[in-house]
């Protein structure tokens, strides 16, 4: 981020930005920067609350009325992850679907049982990150139990036209997370952005297939499904 | 709450060896006060309009976004298991502030909104952006923008 401040102000462009990691933006030495103490993937803070976003914006732009720099400052206003944000509840005590049956006969359980909540979700907010890999979400937990259990990537889980198997499994692995996310987010309760990942992983059908996938994965036959598996899944679930 | 040392120790440990660049020079260009400044958007968050082209995984290039695109077309395509996106699904302006802009304009403490925003997508390293991202500052300065917020993800 810093890099492009540098390149925009060394052709005419005046620039400020926000910095999420404080020592990367201290040994680039961009112009004009506001540190900010948020999770990486929330430049802004808080979802769904425009005066907190507002207050973040005004410090950031503020900095144009600096005389001189590099200039980088702290925003000392911390994002309350904890906090209830419409839209952003899930429960606490989400009860995981877990049955007896087969990996796949799990996860295509927990899909059907949170189709409604995805739906209402998108009636209610009119967006969705789902959709990246073009195809449906019953086809995508397929395509990752294929995969977890060595079978071959063909007919419906293989890619579509002008789409190379790493980009089916960037974008099949992130549309899986946003449909279980965005389900359970449309539900009653509320829960952390943080208990959200590790619920995620932890206690779903659909991050037990990631897991599963990203471990059979590494030691496929193609080498970009070898490259790529491991954006799937974060390290500290591993 | 997530400053660096707050995040697991495996992710962490990836960060901070991400190599960055520095420079010899500190350019640094002044302008007319925030209240008559145009604001344009530059995110590396891998942002762009449904069914525009995705970014591919070490893509360096930049996408457009109209200003007047709806919440529900903006898309992300950085895919990474290390940044939250449940924020960006649940806010489109908690990673692309589109709408507090426009009420800072209309409440008189920003000059104006550019009409075009762009995207770049943080997974490539600044110095193969940098092509890119000098010739849209060409756009940019024919575009009249003054101000660029550049925001991270």
């Amino acid at each position: 981020m810093g890099g492009l401040g540098h390149y925009f102000e060394d052709e005419g462009v005046p620039t400020t930005q926000i910095s999420l990691v404080r020592v990367h933006t201290e040994i680039i030495r961009p112009p004009r920067a506001l540190w900010v103490p948020f999770i990486l993937g929330r430049p802004l803070g808080q979802p769904g609350d425009p005066e907190f976003q507002l207050r973040v914006l005004r410090r950031v732009l503020g900095l144009f009325d600096e005389p001189e720099g590099p200039v980088l400052v702290d925003h000392d206003e911390d994002a309350d992850d904890e906090v209830r944000v419409d839209g952003l509840a899930c429960p606490i005590s989400y009860a995981p679907l877990e049955g007896d049956g087969s990996l796949g006969d799990r996860l295509g359980a927990e899909i059907a049982g949170l189709q409604t909540w995805y739906d209402l979700g998108l009636e209610r907010t009119g967006r969705t990150a789902f959709g990246m890999a073009g195809i449906d979400i019953e086809v995508i937990g397929r395509f990752f139990v294929a995969l977890a259990e060595g079978e071959p990537l063909v007919g419906e889980l293989a890619p579509v036209d002008g789409q190379s198997i790493g980009d089916r499994l960037r974008f099949a692995a992130e549309d899986l997370r946003a449909f279980v996310t965005e389900a359970a987010a449309a539900q009653p309760g509320q829960m952390s952005a943080f208990a959200t990942k590790a619920w995620f992983w932890e206690q779903t059908a659909a991050g037990e297939a990631l897991l599963a996938a990203y471990a059979a994965g590494r030691a496929h036959d193609d080498e970009m499904v070898q490259l790529v598996i491991p954006v799937i899944v974060p390290k500290e679930f591993r | 709450m997530a400053r660096l040392e707050d995040v697991p120790a495996a992710e962490q440990a990836a960060i901070a060896a991400l190599e960055c660049p520095t420079f010899d020079t500190s350019p640094f260009v002044s302008g007319p006060p925030l209240t008559q400044r145009r604001v344009a958007l530059v995110s590396t968050a891998g942002l762009h309009r449904r069914g525009d082209r995705a970014f591919s995984g070490d893509a360096s290039d930049y996408r457009v976004i109209p200003g007047d695109t709806s919440a529900a077309d903006v898309v992300m395509s950085h895919v990474s298991p290390n940044f939250d996106r449940t924020g960006f699904q649940a806010d489109l302006n908690v990673v692309f502030p589109i709408d507090r802009l426009h009420e800072l304009a209309t409440a008189g403490e920003i000059g104006s909104v550019a009409d075009f925003h762009y995207s770049f997508m943080g997974a490539a390293s600044p110095e193969a952006m940098e092509p890119a991202a000098r010739a849209l500052a060409q756009h940019l300065l024919a575009d009249e923008v003054d101000a660029v917020l550049l925001v991270p993800i």
